[in-house]
């Protein structure tokens, strides 16, 4: 069965090959549609998400590769979204509030649906070696990759668009208030999620923790889908309930920010204050391509390894020992030693 | 010295355990069968249920983990290393010596050497957490001699059997023939070995072992101390033939070095002393030695 294709000197996964045909098409036809707006939604997006590659580049475990296909699942939610959406809007007797309540907790439920099922899915592995900026890049991408289309269906349909913020571009202010966009809104329901399963010891208490982001996020959002609405009226009570509480929209840039600067700054610790001195060796930092390629990939193993020593001591029983014998196999391959013989 | 020691009735275990009783240690022993031993504390338990044990490990100068289920399956595995795991949560101060595998320098190639593997990593994870002794993984090679175990899942038992039987045992190369094998220790030499571990100041992973024999080696002493006719054969493929058998095809020679030149540690017990040690306990080997 064919794998891989030539390209080059190299030779390329059938699933990689694949993937970027689909997302050239997928871009391409977007571009093609909407034209000089399309385009600047694109970099937009894309800047805001180089921009927290670049601040979680300390900590993160995640590659770009594997954030692109979270990219493209949360374009692919947006989809699930639109029919969603046509057919609740259409039922009768749906209220305003009602679209307005349900339209934006389907909205985050679905951005956060990929990471959510990542999670599940390696619950017995992957999970365990994530740092809190892994899932906070994670959502934030599936989020920004939904914004991506919807705005490239608000633009294909002539809606009005909001004027985005010169340091924020992924945010907007519209009228009253400040819209943080799918991404931030994504981005910090997934710090919360990520903090929630890096501090295993906070019990109980972290279920709350996890689900604050994503709560936050809806009440905002739905603040704001109600506010855009009413936008020439206000007079309504609910209305200035809502902006009021979320501080005019402002308040989720700031938690966004804070969340994703605690969680750096708990993975930062979990990085360099976990392992002991010595219990992994750094691999050496060497010019070439290929050198700095194994210097990466060794890097991020080790922080892996990190994570998922750090958690050994928030667990008991069978769970301690299974990520025991997982990180003594991380650790052996890190080292260098065999691990089949 | 006062030592908690598990696995003391293991086929290292006994001969770890008359030695501590010579040197006149205050052992207490974690045995699930427990049995009467002179000037020997014994709780009865296992890895999974330490009871009083616990408060044993806590109180001793050091401890000597032994204890292993040989495990091949993984929730045996996971077992393994939870009670080593929880044997840790107890290590207050003292050497920890644990005892792993030599065949963990091949690679993983059972849930034993999983077990093994992931214990030591419990145990650098441990010794790093608080000021406590070091923690010395001990990475012997296979066990030979004459205990009451030797036919428990141990090599010279299953070569004798089958040397016994008149077996011809299988080779993948020539090559193989003439270097596959692996280094050993005599149970008297490793419980000296445990001895010399326990004056270590430093943590570490350290080989150790009596020696080194090729499998070749070892047949041919059997066939000439027992007088059985085992056969060695070279082709590709494992056994297929009735009266086949073949034992590990690679070569694991341990580097002890650092172990002897650290400790002082010299063995004492030969190929040839351990498989008459292994003979006369089978009552296989006439008074005259082979």
């Amino acid at each position: 069965m064919l794998r891989t294709v030539p390209l080059g000197k190299y030779r390329i996964s059938l699933g990689a090959l694949l993937f970027c045909g689909g997302v050239t098409f997928w871009l391409g036809n977007m571009l093609l549609r909407t034209g000089g707006s399309g385009f600047a939604a694109l970099t937009s997006s894309l800047w805001f998400l180089f921009l927290l590659v670049l601040v979680t580049s300390g900590t993160r475990t995640m590659t770009v590769a594997r954030l692109a296909g979270f990219y493209c699942l949360g374009g692919a939610m947006m989809s699930v979204m639109y029919l969603v959406a046509m057919e609740f809007v259409a039922m009768e007797g749906a209220r305003y509030i009602d679209r307005n309540v349900f339209v934006p907790t389907m909205e985050e439920t679905l951005k956060l649906a990929p990471v959510a099922f990542f999670l599940w899915r390696l619950r017995d592995s992957r999970l365990w070696t994530l740092g809190a900026s892994d899932v906070v890049l994670m959502a934030a991408t599936s989020g920004a990759g939904f914004a991506l289309v919807e705005d490239a269906y608000l633009r294909l349909n002539g809606s009005p668009w909001d004027a985005p913020i010169d340091w924020l571009p992924v945010a907007s202010i519209s009228g009253d208030h400040l819209v943080a966009g799918h991404g931030i809104w994504t981005g910090l329901a997934g710090a919360t999620v990520g903090l929630a399963l890096l501090w295993r010891r906070l019990g109980k208490v972290r279920y709350l923790l996890a689900a604050s982001g994503w709560l936050w996020s809806v009440l905002d959002h739905i603040s704001n889908n109600y506010a855009a609405g009413l936008s020439m009226r206000h007079d309504d009570p609910l209305h200035d309930f809502l902006l009021t509480i979320g501080g005019h929209g402002y308040f989720t840039i700031y938690f966004f920010f804070a969340a994703l600067a605690v969680a750096i700054v708990a993975d930062l610790y979990v990085v360099y204050a976990t392992l002991p001195f010595g219990f992994v060796p750094r691999a050496p930092l060497r010019s070439t391509l290929d050198g700095l390629r194994a210097w990466w990939a060794s890097t991020l193993e080790r922080r892996k390894l990190a994570y998922l020593v750090f958690r050994t001591h928030s667990v008991t029983g069978p769970r301690r020992a299974g990520l025991l014998i997982r990180g003594a196999l991380l650790r052996r391959v890190l080292i260098g030693a065999p691990v089949r013989s | 010295m006062r030592v908690a020691l598990t696995g003391a009735t293991g086929f290292g275990g006994t001969e770890v355990l008359a030695e501590f009783s010579r040197r006149a240690y205050e052992t207490t022993a974690l045995l699930r069968a427990p049995i009467p031993a002179d000037g020997v504390a014994v709780i009865a338990g296992d890895l999974s249920n330490l009871g009083a044990f616990a408060g044993a490990v806590e109180a001793s100068d050091a401890v000597v983990h032994l204890a292993c289920s040989r495990s091949s399956a993984e929730n045996d595995v996971t077992a393994d290393v939870e009670g080593t795991a929880g044997l840790l949560a107890h290590w207050k101060s003292g050497s920890f010596v644990l005892v792993s595998s030599g065949a963990l320098q091949r690679g993983i190639e059972s849930g034993y050497a999983l077990g093994k593997l992931a214990g030591e990593f419990a145990l650098h994870l441990a010794a790093s957490a608080g000021r406590r002794g070091p923690a010395i993984c001990l990475r012997p090679g296979i066990f030979l001699g004459g205990g009451a175990r030797r036919n428990d899942r141990q090599t010279l038992g299953r070569v004798f059997a089958a040397a016994r039987e008149g077996a011809t045992f299988v080779f993948s190369s020539e090559a193989g023939l003439e270097t596959f094998g692996s280094s050993f220790i005599g149970t008297a030499d490793f419980a000296r070995a445990i001895c010399a571990a326990l004056t270590l100041k430093q943590r570490g992973d350290f080989n150790v072992a009596g020696g080194f024999c090729t499998w070749r080696e070892l047949i041919e002493t059997v066939n000439r101390c027992a007088g059985t006719q085992a056969q060695l054969a070279v082709r590709p493929g494992p056994p297929n033939a009735p009266g086949e058998v073949a034992l590990s095809q690679s070569r694991c020679e341990l580097d002890t070095t650092t172990f002897d030149t650290t400790t002082g540690f010299v063995p004492k017990q030969s190929l040839e002393m351990l498989v008459e040690e292994y003979l006369r306990a089978e009552g296989e080997l006439e008074a005259k030695p082979c």
